[in-house]
């Protein structure tokens, strides 16, 4: 968490020490304060734009490649947890099932033999269970993450549309105002037709991603099926496990 | 006669003067009258003799308490060594490899004569089992859900980003 906050701080400032320069030379050659030459301050105009328009890419990009990077490694980490503790859990059912065993074999039962057998019936049951229970859990995982994965990429994709669709707006208006400036068109004008252009390329860019809000209902959803998987390969794990144990059970209960 | 006897009578008297006479200069040592008192044979009147080992107690008292003494402190140190003895070996067998003997010995009464026991540990095992598996599957969830903010911030700083831009 501390690490992420440091990374974040660490971009926004890479990211401002780009863009303040940038902003510095082109704060004085602003569009509406230059009417001896139009057409070289669009000129001037344009190129700050797509210097900022790079320089934001470049942030959302850093953004993104350190939110991955957390994400990798808190997957990573969820996995190992997941991974040592169901070690932990095979080592404990082994050790109980040795245990069994081991005091069935120094029976005197006329049924000792019949018990090792049933008990070995249980293990291969169990096992076989518990496999089929650890694929189920493993895939439902992976779905979700899966599933997780294709809405980050649905609303990276959209918001990257939005923005590129905005800055190629952006750039039209420019360009739109580069031919209204060689047409000798007044300065009044051109300004108002660019900043007409530029409102609706904002509008446009929010009304597109307003969408986004609706994704996190997207990854609750797909949480409910991962769990509700997880929780009917659980059930029949246990159905299976009952039902061995009770076998066992009444192997056991034979003298 | 009557001389004879006042004569035998004078003799033994004058007998006992120079006894007393006698008796009076004789000095006996310490280790004379030791000897002296351990060659007299044990009467009621006198039982106890005089020893190193007795010392000054002469007293009947002294010696009935001296007697009784005898028997009670090997008595006690007896009692205690007993005690002793079987604390050492009570505690003894409860350590180290003993005690992992013992455990297992009572683990081993205790179920074998019925592997049915062990099965309980195998019921208690699956449900500890599956509620947590359910918690460690459930752990990243708010993790995955999270990096939806991240998107919705990088499009809020590129919102801000844009609204800033001077025409």
């Amino acid at each position: 968490m501390i690490k992420s906050k440091f990374n974040k701080t660490i971009i926004g400032v890479i990211v401002s020490t780009t863009l303040i320069p940038v902003g510095g030379v082109f704060a004085q050659t602003n569009f509406s304060k230059i009417k001896s030459n139009n057409c070289t301050a669009v000129t001037i105009l344009e190129a700050r734009l797509l210097s900022q328009f790079a320089n934001k890419q470049l942030e959302i990009r850093a953004s993104r490649a350190v939110r991955e990077a957390e994400n990798a490694k808190n997957r990573a980490a969820n996995d190992r947890k997941i991974s040592e503790q169901r070690r932990a859990w095979d080592q404990n059912l082994i050790a109980r099932i040795n245990l069994i065993e081991v005091k069935i074999s120094s029976s005197t039962l006329a049924s000792r033999d019949s018990q090792l057998l049933a008990l070995a019936n249980f293990k291969t049951a169990i096992n076989n269970s518990r496999n089929t229970k650890l694929t189920a859990v493993d895939s439902a995982m992976k779905n979700f993450r899966d599933g997780v994965d294709n809405i980050i990429l649905l609303q990276k994709s959209q918001i990257d549309g939005s923005k590129l669709a905005y800055e190629n707006a952006i750039k039209v208006a420019v360009l739109k105002s580069k031919e209204d400036c060689l047409a000798k068109v007044s300065p009044k004008t051109i300004k108002e037709h660019l900043d007409q252009r530029v409102l609706t390329a904002r509008e446009t860019f929010k009304n597109t991603v307003s969408d986004l809000n609706k994704s996190g209902g997207a990854i609750k959803a797909l949480a409910e099926v991962k769990n509700g998987a997880i929780k009917s390969a659980q059930i029949t794990y246990k159905v299976d496990y009952e039902k061995a144990l009770a076998e066992l059970k009444t192997s056991l209960s034979k003298n | 006669m009557k001389n004879n006897n006042d004569c035998q009578f004078n003799e033994s008297f004058d007998l006992e003067k120079k006894l007393q006479a006698s008796f009076v200069q004789i000095k006996v040592s310490d280790s004379g009258l030791k000897k002296i008192i351990n060659s007299l044979p044990v009467t009621n009147i006198s039982p106890q003799r005089y020893n190193s080992r007795e010392g000054q107690s002469a007293g009947y008292f002294n010696g009935f308490v001296l007697n009784r003494f005898k028997l009670a402190i090997p008595a006690v140190l007896a009692i205690i060594l007993l005690i002793g003895g079987a604390m050492y070996l009570s505690r003894g067998s409860s350590t180290g490899p003993q005690l992992a003997q013992k455990e297992a010995a009572s683990q081993t009464n205790a179920i074998t004569p019925s592997p049915i026991n062990s099965l309980v540990d195998l019921e208690t095992m699956l449900q500890s089992e599956l509620n947590d598996e359910l918690s460690l599957m459930t752990l990243g969830d708010s993790g995955e859900t999270s990096r939806l903010s991240g998107e919705a911030e990088i499009f809020n700083e590129i919102n801000k980003t844009y609204d800033k831009i001077e025409i």
